[in-house]
């Protein structure tokens, strides 16, 4: 689980730091900043996943200060930082721009710490005093023409005093006939080999990994999901859109029949009058838009079937119980990805649905280990979190910048101790919470 | 000389442009013998809005608290509008909770009966007819909706088009025509007189 995550000079995220929990709940105005949070995820995923490419076009879109000129990187002062800890890893990537080859010009830090509580990244503390990195090595992914001034600067890294000369290599990707090279002149090809071993072996590369190589941010597009859609062998995850819900539900139901039961399961917990989903081969004329992509597949419509036996097919169910089946697939999918980002999950949804479906999601967290990260305009999700204040993140924006406030840690903490100086009662938060949230008692809200 | 800052928390816009623009009218209305001056604090009126009449009656202390240890806030004026006409049981147990938690003296209710249109309504009147001695008193006559469209024009106005019809019907109030008119202003009127009162120093006996 990612435990703490600080952002630098990401759009409109500055500096922020999240303390994150299992579920966690984005809330403020709009435009303050909680789609760049999720993106910034996305970003670091696609980035891990060799995706960067996506970026390159505007790179300099996603620094915080638009002017950077992001061909000149020696000159950027403001480089894209994302340093992340969870129990035992700290990684740090930072990107300056792009070379004169048009690769990444960038920092990656990838360390141990012994301490299992992970450490405090919100300010720029002596992490000397703090950490114990037993291992730290420097890799240079992607980055083909690596230059003197760039490296001057990482040997120099004033942050990190504690690097040893020893455990710090090159891994120049793509280049076959360099394909290692040493830092400096201190460091032996025999160090460098066990350096490599090490870094390749290690369980904290594939926590990485895991938890960046699948970041996907579900926004559900409901016009999608009235069509009928190619039955392709390969749909066993949701797609951001939930566009290949058909294909990925029809599936289930032939090869993961214990999802597509807990799919129907939940379905009839929620919405008591239907009892399970039902499929119905169509036929689409030749000329048909999805017959030009698809060519000849079997195409499948929706349905869902009540506890009478009546099929009601996707156009004629409404937005919001498409909507809930697409929630419930992408919560029920067989290889969730370790970090699943929602927006607004409320859409559509009855309040009185919503419950169940934040019981789900804190079920699936627990259970899969899966770490959720949501947003939300809705009082009554907010409600829902009345016990769980450490999981809230409210968000506001001052000059440009996102400023983001822990509901538990700072917010009632800081409540607490204005309570005991000035000598009255202190933020009653037990009850309402989406009320008081709208209302301006906690912030996130608009002026 | 007396600096107050204050804050305002009510459940719409035309609550808050009315005090906004009322107090500092009052101040010189009452001719007090010292000078004071009322800071408005915009980020605290602008960001405390409540969702609606029943929360205010629930939740106000909780606003008033976050004006005092978040703004340093020295009055907090409430504002709900009364559907209720018996605004002083409003008014009692309001009060009562703010005495429960001591701070009496940094809050100010006021509660339009039935709704701050009215109040505007007997403005807007005596800005139309300036020579008209008298009007009949309309409380609890008219619906809300009603209300909404003799001040505005329009039963449901945005803000945009009401706010500027509030400011212009508050920048020169006619208390005593007010006090006159509406009970419920009178209320206020006496309260926010007597809280002054309250700030000044006792004279000295001659």
């Amino acid at each position: 689980m990612i435990k703490t995550i600080r952002i630098q000079n990401f759009r409109s995220l500055k500096d922020v730091t999240l303390n994150l929990q299992d579920v966690n709940l984005l809330i403020g105005p709009n435009n303050s900043g909680k789609s760049n949070l999720l993106k910034a995820f996305e970003f670091l995923g696609d980035f891990y996943i060799n995706r960067f490419y996506k970026y390159k076009k505007n790179l300099a879109s996603y620094f915080f200060s638009r002017n950077v000129d992001v061909k000149n990187s020696n000159r950027n002062d403001q480089p894209i930082i994302f340093t992340i800890t969870s129990g035992f890893f700290f990684y740090q990537l930072e990107i300056y721009g792009l070379n004169e080859n048009n690769n990444p010009v960038l920092n990656q830090l990838i360390g141990i710490t012994n301490n299992k509580d992970g450490i405090d990244i919100k300010e720029n503390v002596d992490l000397n005093d703090v950490l114990t990195l037993k291992k730290v090595f420097y890799n240079c992914l992607l980055q083909n023409n690596y230059n003197n001034k760039f490296r001057k600067k990482i040997i120099n890294y004033p942050d990190f005093p504690y690097i040893q000369k020893d455990y710090f290599i090159i891994h120049h990707k793509g280049e076959e006939d360099s394909k290692f090279s040493l830092i400096n002149d201190g460091v032996h090809a025999s160090d460098f080999v066990k350096a490599e071993n090490f870094a390749t072996s290690t369980d904290y590369f594939e926590e990485i990994n895991n938890r960046f190589s699948n970041t996907i941010i579900y926004s559900v597009n409901i016009s999608n999901l009235k069509k009928p859609y190619p039955t392709l062998e390969d749909d066993y995850s949701v797609k951001s859109d939930a566009s290949n819900l058909v294909a990925f539900l029809d599936n289930m139901r032939d090869n993961k029949p214990g999802t597509m039961e807990a799919i129907n399961a939940s379905l009839n917990e929620c919405i008591k009058e239907f009892k399970s989903i039902s499929f119905e081969k169509v036929a689409l004329p030749e000329n048909h838009d999805l017959r030009k992509i698809y060519g000849d597949k079997t195409f499948k419509r929706l349905g869902v079937q009540d506890i009478y036996g009546q099929i009601y097919w996707a156009d004629e169910l409404s937005d919001g119980t498409l909507y809930f089946l697409a929630l419930l697939a992408i919560i029920h999918q067989p290889n969730p990805p370790k970090l699943l980002m929602v927006e607004e999950p409320e859409n559509g949804i009855h309040p009185r649905r919503i419950k169940e479906l934040m019981d789900y999601f804190f079920e699936i967290a627990e259970k899969q280990g899966v770490q959720v990260i949501m947003t939300t305009h809705s009082t009554v999700v907010i409600d829902q979190f009345v016990d769980f204040p450490e999981s809230v993140f409210v968000f506001d924006k001052t000059d440009q910048a996102t400023t983001i406030k822990n509901l538990k840690t700072d917010i009632m903490a800081e409540d607490a101790k204005q309570a005991e100086k000035l000598n009255v009662p202190k933020l009653d938060l037990s009850q309402s919470l989406g009320d008081h949230w709208a209302s301006g008692l906690i912030g996130g809200v608009p002026r | 000389m007396i600096n107050i800052t204050f804050g305002i928390f009510s459940e719409d816009a035309a609550n808050d442009i009315f005090i906004k623009n009322a107090i500092p009218q009052l101040v010189s209305h009452f001719g007090f013998e010292q000078e004071i001056f009322f800071s408005h604090y915009e980020d605290f009126t602008q960001t405390q809005n409540a969702i609606n009449g029943q929360y205010v009656k629930e939740h106000f202390i909780k606003h008033v608290l976050v004006g005092i240890k978040n703004f340093g806030l020295e009055l907090c004026f409430v504002g709900l509008d009364a559907d209720d006409e018996d605004y002083l049981g409003i008014y009692n147990n309001m009060h009562e909770k703010l005495s429960e938690v001591d701070i009496i003296n940094f809050a100010l209710i006021f509660i339009p009966v039935q709704a701050i249109e009215y109040w505007l309504w007997y403005l807007k009147v005596k800005i139309e007819n300036p020579d008209l001695e008298n009007t009949p008193i309309i409380d609890r006559i008219k619906d809300r909706k009603e209300m909404k469209r003799l001040v505005y024009n329009r039963k449901r106005p945005t803000n945009k088009k009401s706010n500027p019809i509030v400011v212009s019907l508050t920048e020169n109030i006619d208390f005593d025509w007010l006090v006159n008119h509406s009970t419920s202003f009178g209320h206020f009127y006496q309260q926010f007189e007597r809280y002054i009162r309250n700030k000044l120093p006792a004279k000295e006996e001659e």
